[in-house]
């Protein structure tokens, strides 16, 4: 697997600010990988989207130093519509990632490949393929802003889905959900990670994050400040005191511990701790 | 099978009518109604009243029903016999040298401090011009919405030649009316929540104005940039010829539609014409 994002000495301001919103920043995103993005609010996970995307400073414009690249080519130098072949892209409000013209989900869906000159022919097998992927099927002649914000959701992955990106860069996208909207949502991230497409999510669901993610990036006050394996990081309770939330998994595993308790390894899903936890039992119960 | 689900088909060949097509009866209608509004008899433009009886005409031969025309041209009509109304009593001259002829003067009393209202057959002309060309021209436009949908008129004009970005502007901005009356409804809802007085007289809804009118502007702004951001992650920007799924075609009675509305036009034009060489 190579590399297909990498962030080489990166400092970014936006316009008319002192303090960088990132600074410093050099990491690789590998392909095929799923990479789960935590920190605090302003730690600058947004703007780490943003600069994967090449919307800043495209976008958002502001002063970049450094360099972000996918596959190799500094994202200031790709074209009008480039990246958004190459990189999906969604965020929190899922009411704007709608186009405001389409009037039907299919027509929605066929949108981004409407504006790419897709062939007329293979247009509405994609989008139907696309449709039975994220489970939308029986809404494609609903109208969009009818839906639900969960539906519209997930009405904007499979929008992005359909261009067939190779990665995909999530901000956020169930903070604004309820549980099933949210649970609907994960269901699609999860199936992207079956594809093996290169993820890089941002969410403050953290227990949700650990159950998908393979690698962890750690933001604070715009510094890279952890980068690697999620079972290492994620259960490091010292990552707490700098704004950072752990699952609550992790968090009842270092309380354990601190009791006294001898755990295998601290877990930080559902099934870890149900197997680490009850084995700790099963051997204090034994003795 | 979902590609042609999005197709419009219309059978009423008045109501199928290429969008172009109705457009430029529409705008000849407008037009004609400026011209015809000059031919006038003692005064009146009583042609005006002739030329509008083609918008009812239009809309019940395109099949629409009469409640559907009706809920949208009745908020027309109130804005026009407000106008007559303000008009007829009000404006009581043309300029220097006109006298004031009155047409009615109703005496509640003889006492000279009362006032008492008069109609004045200037300000009932001007009236009467003034909202029956506002009527008409309304109502020409009532029967092109109501007659096409908003993308079938986007997708007419985007093949006439206007960009891409033109047509999504249009649409776009259509669809934002709507969602803007839900926003400030929720606002409005959010304001009162607060303490804010939005029902009362005049003066009290004049104060919750802006506590509402500010966060809607601010959110339609902050919503803005989010949707460019979705645009250009659809390769809305992409230099490329672009496919489109829907389409609009000719029902070939293009030619005779415009035929008609050019010849009735015509009768009046030549009116005009024979009256201002006499």
């Amino acid at each position: 697997m190579g590399t297909v994002i990498e962030f080489a000495n990166v400092t970014y301001n936006y316009p008319l600010t002192k303090r960088p919103a990132i600074k410093n920043l050099s990491l690789k995103i590998e392909e095929g990988k799923f990479y789960g993005v935590i920190g605090a609010n302003g730690s600058g996970k947004t703007t780490l989207c943003a600069l994967i995307r090449g919307f800043a400073p495209s976008f958002y414009q502001g002063k970049l130093e450094g360099k972000v690249l996918i596959d190799g080519k500094p994202t200031t130098e790709y074209g009008p519509g480039e990246l958004a072949l190459r990189i999906g892209y969604a965020f929190q409000n899922p009411f704007n990632q709608i186009s405001g013209v389409k009037d039907t989900v299919f027509e929605e869906i066929a949108f981004g490949l409407e504006n790419f000159g897709v062939p007329f022919e293979e247009i509405e097998d994609r989008v139907v393929d696309v449709m039975r992927l994220t489970k939308i099927e029986q809404l494609a002649m609903k109208n969009p802003f009818e839906m639900s914000g969960g539906q519209q959701q997930r009405l904007a992955l499979a929008s992005v889905l359909a261009l067939n990106p190779g990665i995909f860069v999530i901000d956020e996208p169930t903070s604004q959900l309820d549980p099933e909207g949210t649970e609907s949502v994960f269901e699609i991230i999860e199936m992207l990670k079956a594809q093996k497409r290169t993820v890089v999510l941002v969410e403050h669901k953290v227990d949700l994050l650990a159950e998908f993610a393979d690698e962890m990036i750690v933001l604070k006050g715009g510094e890279l400040i952890r980068f690697g394996d999620k079972q290492e990081i994620l259960s490091d309770i010292s990552l707490e005191e700098k704004g950072v939330q752990l699952p609550q998994y992790a968090v009842l595993g270092n309380k354990l511990i601190n009791k006294g308790i001898a755990l295998d390894y601290i877990p930080i899903t559902e099934k870890q701790a149900v197997e680490v936890i009850g084995k700790a039992v099963r051997q204090g119960g034994a003795s | 099978m979902y590609i042609e689900q999005i197709q419009i088909r219309k059978t009423n060949p008045i109501a199928s009518l290429y969008p172009i097509t109705k457009l430029w009866i529409v705008l000849i209608y407008s037009v004609m109604s400026g011209i015809i509004a000059t031919i006038r008899f003692n005064g009146y433009a009583y042609l005006l009243f002739v030329w509008f009886l083609a918008v009812p005409g239009l809309s019940f031969a395109s099949g629409i029903p009469f409640k559907k025309f009706w809920k949208a041209f009745s908020k027309v009509l109130i804005v026009a016999l407000m106008i007559i109304g303000i008009q007829m009593f009000l404006v009581q001259t043309a300029g220097e040298g006109h006298s004031i002829v009155e047409l009615v003067r109703w005496h509640i009393t003889d006492w000279p401090f009362v006032i008492a209202p008069t109609i004045y057959e200037y300000g009932l002309q001007n009236g009467l011009e003034l909202s029956m060309n506002i009527l008409n021209v309304a109502g020409i436009f009532v029967w092109l919405f109501q007659t096409t949908e908003n993308k079938e008129l986007s997708r007419a004009l985007e093949k006439s030649g206007l960009h891409y970005k033109s047509t999504y502007v249009f649409m776009s901005s259509l669809q934002m009316i709507e969602v803007l009356g839900k926003n400030s409804k929720t606002i409005m809802n959010a304001q009162r929540a607060r303490g804010v007085e939005t029902e009362g007289n005049v003066f009290v809804r004049m104060k919750a104005f802006f506590p509402s009118i500010v966060p809607l502007v601010l959110s339609a702004v902050t919503n803005t940039e989010e949707r460019v951001l979705t645009l250009e992650s659809k390769g809305f920007d992409t230099p490329c010829k672009k496919t489109r799924i829907f389409e609009v075609n000719k029902n070939g009675h293009e030619g005779l539609a415009l035929g008609i509305t050019i010849a009735l036009s015509l009768v009046f034009v030549v009116w005009k014409v024979l009256q201002w060489v006499r």
